[in-house]
C-alpha cells in the first residue's frame, strides 16, 4: 500500500470514528422519554362530593413495566396503595395493576394496562388488559366498587392518568405561543383574533380568543331574521422541545357557536405535531354544522342551519411557537 | 419771513397747487429766492435717500453689537417648523404602531395546513334556541 494510500485510510478511519462519537454524544444528549403513571382512588360519601383518597406513582421507560396494588376493605373504609401493600383487617378488594409503556410524546403515552382484580369470596380473578393511549393529565377510570354498608362510602373508582417526565438534566425552557384565529368567508375576507401566551416547557396553557360575531341578515339576507351568531373557539395548548430543538406540539381546539341563550355544544379536537420554532401551522376546523331555532321579522320561527349559513367559510387556529431566548428558568 | 411767500413756494416745491401771485411776489424777495433753494435741495435729498440701510451700515452695526448675525427666519416660522416635526414625528410614530399591530394581528402565512379528521372531532350534546 503506497503512503498516498495508507493517508486516505487513516483519513477514513477518522471519519468513521468521528462520526461515531458524535452519534454517541447525541444519544447521549437526548435521554430516552420517560413517563409517569399515576394510580388515584377516588371515594364517594354517601352524602358529599366526592374526594381522592389514595394515589401512587411509578415512573417507566419505553419498553420498561412496572406494577402498583391497591387494596381496600368491602367497607371501604380501610385502604392500603403502593408498590407493595400494608396489612390491614381483611381486604375485601385487591387490585394489582401492571403497566408497559409502550411510547411516549407529548400528548400521546401509549401504555399497556392489565388490571387483575380479586374479590373475597369471589372464586378466581378477574382480568383485563386495556392498550391505552393517554392524553398528559386526562383520567381513565380502571375500575369501580360499592361498598358493601354506607357507613364509610358509597364506592369507589380507581383511575388512571400519565404526564411526561421532564429531563432533569435542563431548567425547562419557556415558550411563547402565538395564537390566530382566522375565518374566512366565501369570498375570501377574512376576520382575526390574536392571543398570546408564554408557559414553561410541558405545562398546559389555556386560550380563549375574542368572539366573532355574525350577523345572520348580513350572513344570509334571504331568512329576513336579525340575530346575532357569536363563534367561540378556544382550548389549551402544550409544547416541548425535542431532538435538534424541534418543538413537540398539542393543541386541543373546541368551537362553539352561540345563538340567543342556546349553543351548538362543544364541538373539540386535538392534534399531536412538530415544528420548527416559528414554523407557522394552521389546524383548519371542520365545517359549522348544527343549528338554532330564530324568530323572523313576521314572526315566523324558522331554523337557522349553521351549515349553509356558513357555507364556504373557514375557521383555523394558526399557531406559531418560539422558546423565549434567555429564559431559562 | 412772509408765512404766505413760504408756504406758496413750499406747495410749488411739493407739486402742489399753487397761487401764481403769491409766487411771483415771493421770487421779489431774495430771501424767498433763498429758501426757494433749500427746499430744492431738501426735496433732492429726499428723492436721492434709500429705503434700505447700506452695506456700510450694516458693517457698523455688527461691529458695534458683537457677532449676532441677522436671523434667516424669524421666531414665528421657527414655532411654525418645530410644531410641524412633531406632528410628523408624531404621525410616523402612530403609523409605525398601527403597522406594528396591524403585522401581529394578521397570522403569518402557514407553511402547513392539519386539518381534522373525523375520527379526530368530536361534538358534545347540542341545544339550541
Amino acid at each position: 500500500m503506497s503512503a498516498t494510500k495508507w493517508a486516505g485510510f487513516a483519513t477514513a478511519c477518522l471519519l468513521v470514528t468521528t462520526s461515531a462519537a458524535s452519534s454517541l454524544t447525541q444519544a447521549a444528549t437526548a435521554p430516552a422519554p420517560v413517563a409517569q403513571m399515576v394510580l388515584r382512588v377516588v371515594k364517594t360519601p354517601t352524602s358529599g362530593p366526592s374526594r381522592e383518597v389514595a394515589t401512587a406513582d411509578v415512573e417507566l421507560a419505553v419498553g420498561e413495566s412496572k406494577q402498583l396494588m391497591f387494596a381496600a376493605s368491602a367497607s371501604l373504609c380501610e385502604s392500603s396503595i403502593g408498590g407493595t401493600l400494608n396489612r390491614f383487617g381483611a381486604p375485601g378488594h385487591v387490585w394489582t395493576v401492571r403497566f408497559t409503556l409502550m411510547s411516549a410524546q407529548t400528548d400521546r403515552i401509549a401504555v399497556d394496562v392489565d388490571t387483575e382484580r380479586q374479590d373475597d369470596g369471589a372464586p378466581g380473578t378477574r382480568r383485563a388488559v386495556r392498550h391505552l393511549i393517554l392524553t398528559e393529565g386526562a383520567p381513565h377510570v380502571l375500575d369501580f366498587v360499592e361498598s358493601s354498608t354506607p357507613a364509610c362510602a358509597a364506592n369507589l373508582l380507581i383511575e388512571l392518568s400519565a404526564a411526561m417526565v421532564e429531563s432533569a438534566t435542563g431548567a425547562p425552557q419557556l415558550l411563547r405561543y402565538d395564537l390566530w384565529l382566522a375565518h374566512r368567508d366565501a369570498s375570501g375576507r377574512e376576520w382575526t383574533r390574536h392571543e398570546v401566551r408564554t408557559a414553561p416547557e410541558g405545562i398546559r396553557s389555556e386560550f380563549r380568543f375574542e368572539p366573532l360575531q355574525w350577523s345572520t341578515l348580513a350572513l344570509m339576507p334571504a331568512l329576513k331574521i336579525d340575530d346575532v351568531v357569536e363563534e367561540h373557539v378556544f382550548g389549551s395548548l402544550r409544547g416541548r422541545i425535542v431532538n435538534g430543538g424541534q418543538l413537540e406540539l398539542s393543541i386541543s381546539t373546541s368551537r362553539r357557536l352561540v345563538h340567543g341563550r342556546g349553543s351548538t355544544g362543544e364541538e373539540s379536537g386535538t392534534k399531536v405535531f412538530t415544528a420548527g420554532p416559528g414554523e407557522a401551522i394552521a389546524l383548519e376546523l371542520p365545517a359549522a354544522a348544527g343549528g338554532s331555532a330564530a324568530t323572523s321579522a313576521a314572526g315566523a320561527r324558522t331554523l337557522l342551519n349553521y351549515q349553509e349559513l356558513f357555507k364556504g367559510h373557514t375557521t383555523a387556529v394558526v399557531l406559531a411557537v418560539n422558546p423565549l431566548q434567555g429564559d431559562k428558568r | 419771513m412772509n408765512a404766505e411767500w413760504a408756504g406758496a413756494l413750499s406747495r410749488l416745491t411739493d407739486g402742489e397747487p399753487a397761487d401764481a401771485e403769491l409766487v411771483a411776489d415771493a421770487l421779489e424777495s431774495r430771501e424767498m429766492r433763498q429758501l426757494l433753494v433749500d427746499y430744492v435741495r431738501l426735496r433732492a435729498a429726499v428723492r436721492d435717500d434709500r429705503p434700505d440701510p447700506s452695506a456700510a451700515f450694516y458693517a457698523r452695526m455688527r461691529g458695534a453689537l458683537g457677532s449676532r448675525r441677522p436671523p434667516l427666519i424669524d421666531r414665528r416660522t421657527s414655532l411654525r417648523v418645530a410644531a410641524a416635526l412633531a406632528l410628523a414625528v408624531l404621525l410616523t410614530g402612530l403609523g409605525v404602531e398601527g403597522w406594528r399591530h396591524w403585522r401581529e394581528d394578521t397570522p403569518p402565512h402557514p407553511a402547513r395546513v392539519l386539518r381534522f379528521d373525523a375520527s379526530e372531532w368530536t361534538a358534545a350534546g347540542r341545544s339550541g334556541s
